[in-house]
């Protein structure tokens, strides 16, 4: 049973939270979305969890015990992930996949993102018409290439 | 147990866009045929379309990947009758949907015409093989065609003879749109809205598109035309009758002809279904892999495997674009390269796609590095600030690529399938012009910053050539009317036949062949 203090450290570091700029707004990061509470569960149900738990005990293992990796720095526990990411890369890119996948999922980060957070149906989304004024513009573009197409 | 069937006069293989179509147009000509259409997977519910669900974005690129490999490999895969095809020595993998409906369900449904030197290529490029007939020839099925299936486009491209028949107004070109023709106009280059099977207002009791983006999820508010929702109600509504879950092992001769099919049906029991004429429309895997198990069709079968290789470059922009709306594949598209000019050191040519983005998970995968700090900042840089252009090139014929099938029996009774496949010289020739032209275009529209991908592995959507039609015996698996020179009963009626392969989406040629095709038997036996 992992703690979930390293499960918080692990997706962190995979998916860290940025703070605002000027142009640009916060993300949150995995952990705050709840995302190590689902790999948590994800260790307990999911289809690859034997992968999972490969992959995390290697985490464990490189940064000499949860503790550790927790008490890391970020780019102490990136080295690690780095290391884990090449010596087990299929196992690796399974973890990468369901974490990725539900913190992009996640309400909070679809908004930050600036997206709507449900699905695209039944809604779609709004893109202005074809503007036919465009067509004139369009033609005359394109004169002196007619037919740009051979008999044959 | 085994089971004969009372006899018809044809059993179509597939429902996809050759053989829904096949029966659409074979059905509405001689209604009193008896026509049976064995498909091996199932009819798809919107409700099991993912793009209403909260995980769809998860599902895009897991149980619902275009690729066969991808959604058998996926905790949840989607409901298509997938089979295993080994792709380890193909520089492009397959793309497909098994079901009702073939690969229209997932297809993207850009939907442009070949070229009229698409079908001569041979008489004026020198290379590849003629079709057995002209653009012109094809055109009235080509018309026909658009008329049934619904396409939004704008009339009067340079890139094509004038088309006939109706269109609905093109899709909007967004401001992905707006900044590529940036890009085209202060270059001079040729570009167009696309001609999409998509409605653009509602029509024929299907609704018009609302720009929900991943059309390769299917179409809940069937916007997108696709074979189930077009030409088979129509079949069916005719007589025709559709088996699902029916996977033809064999096609069964007695001498130069075919007597029937053996399939087997939906509780595991083999069946014997006698026909007049056997019609096969598998795509360009599924239909050598059934003539090659049949051992029927010639040498010939399963050779010449054309793709349309495509390289890409993701634009990214100073600029919000548009952000993972509007149908995917449907913008629109440049022809100023596509037909022969020698002197840019290759033959033949190709198409830029100005394409739409994909949803947010789908994106991340971009990243690189794929996870950490920048990898978040690249993500947030990039999303709504991005769109793609690709680069379709012409694949020529060329024996060495292939289908083959293996030494080991698939789950679904019938032999394992290989492909083997090459970008040839003259293609990747095309594919390093193409990119030179694309990034030229991205640059000329003043885009931030861009990302090369010189070959998607992943694109295999067209399955060309493998029964290829032809008036040489030795050098073609059909004559022009798709009958097997060795098998006459039995005619393709899919994207195998084509001899060459244009650089363009094939599924509107192939559903204006398959008109064609049924036409001539319904001619022969009126």
């Amino acid at each position: 049973m992992m703690q979930i203090e390293f499960l918080h450290a692990v997706v962190d570091t995979l998916l860290p939270g940025l703070p605002a700029t000027e142009t640009k707004p916060a993300l949150p990061a995995a952990s705050e979305v709840g995302v190590a509470a689902k790999l948590a569960a994800h260790l307990e149900t999911h289809r690859d969890k034997r992968l999972f738990v490969a992959v995390l005990e290697a985490i464990v293992g490189e940064a000499g015990g949860e503790a550790r990796f927790v008490a890391m720095d970020e780019g102490a526990r990136t080295a690690v992930l780095q290391t884990i990411e090449q010596s087990q890369s299929d196992a690796f890119a399974a973890l990468l996949f369901v974490v990725s996948a539900d913190y992009h999922e996640s309400e909070a980060v679809m908004r930050a993102f600036g997206w709507r957070p449900t699905p695209p149906q039944p809604l779609g989304y709004p893109l202005p018409p074809f503007d036919e004024g465009k067509l004139e513009e369009l033609v005359a573009s394109l004169e002196g290439k007619r037919p740009l197409w051979r008999a044959a | 147990m085994s089971s004969v069937q009372e006899p018809v006069d044809v059993v179509v293989i597939g429902s996809g866009m050759g053989g829904a179509g096949f029966c659409y147009q074979l059905s509405a000509r001689l209604p009193d045929l008896r026509i049976v259409c064995l498909e091996r997977g199932d009819w798809l519910t919107p409700k099991q379309m993912p793009t209403t669900q909260p995980d769809f974005m998860r599902q895009a690129i897991s149980g619902w990947s275009s690729s066969p490999a991808a959604r058998q490999m996926a905790a949840a895969p989607a409901p298509s009758a997938d089979y295993p095809i080994d792709d380890a020595d193909s520089a492009v993998k397959p793309l497909m949907w098994n079901g009702v409906g073939g690969s229209t369900i997932q297809w993207a449904a850009h939907f442009p015409r070949l070229h009229p030197s698409d079908f001569k290529t041979q008489s004026l490029d020198g290379v590849g093989d003629d079709w057995p007939f002209s653009y012109f020839d094809l055109e009235p099925y080509y018309d026909r065609n658009d008329d049934i299936i619904g396409v939004c486009g704008l009339a009067g491209d340079p890139a094509y003879p004038p088309k006939k028949g109706f269109r609905m107004p093109p899709l909007p070109i967004g401001r992905m749109g707006e900044t590529a023709v940036r890009g085209f106009t202060k270059l001079g280059w040729h570009w167009w809205p696309v001609d999409a099977a998509i409605n653009t207002v509602a029509r024929n009791g299907r609704s018009a598109c609302n720009h929900c983006g991943p059309c390769q999820q299917g179409c809940t508010i069937q916007a997108k035309a696709t074979a189930d929702q077009t030409y088979l109600p129509h079949a069916l509504k005719k007589g025709v009758e559709l088996r699902t879950n029916a996977i033809v092992q064999k096609i069964v001769t007695e001498g130069s002809r075919a007597t029937g099919v053996r399939y087997r049906d939906g509780n595991g029991d083999d069946c014997f279904q006698p026909a007049k004429v056997i019609v096969v429309a598998g795509n360009g895997i599924g239909t050598p892999r059934l003539l090659l198990a049949s051992g029927i069709g010639g040498e010939m079968v399963g050779r010449c495997l054309m793709f349309h290789p495509v390289g890409y470059i993701r634009a990214i922009c100073h600029d919000k674009q548009d952000g993972p709306a509007g149908p995917i594949g449907n913008c629109l598209y440049s022809h100023e390269f596509y037909e022969t000019d020698l002197s840019r050191g290759f033959v033949r040519g190709l198409q830029l796609q100005v394409t739409r983005e994909n949803p947010l998970l789908t994106q991340s995968t971009y990243a690189a590095p794929r996870w950490g700090r920048t990898a978040q900042m690249q993500l947030r840089d990039e999303f709504h600030h991005s769109f793609r252009v690709l680069v379709m090139t012409e694949d020529l014929p060329e024996a060495h690529n292939r289908v083959t099938l293996t030494d080991e029996l698939a789950d679904d009774g019938l032999p394992g399938v290989k492909l083997s496949y090459q970008v040839s010289e003259n293609t990747q020739r095309m594919l390093t012009f193409g990119m030179e032209r694309a990034q030229e275009l991205l640059e000329a529209a003043g885009v931030k910053g861009f990302v090369r991908t010189d070959l998607a592995p992943g694109t295999g959507w067209h399955l060309l050539g493998t029964a290829r039609m032809g008036v040489d015996v030795k050098s073609s698996v059909t004559n022009e009317n798709g009958r097997l020179h060795t098998t006459p009963n039995v005619i393709v009626a899919d994207g195998s036949l084509f001899p060459t392969v244009g650089a363009v989406n094939p599924g509107s040629t192939i559903g204006a062949l398959a008109l064609k095709l049924a036409d001539e038997l319904a001619e022969e036996w009126a």
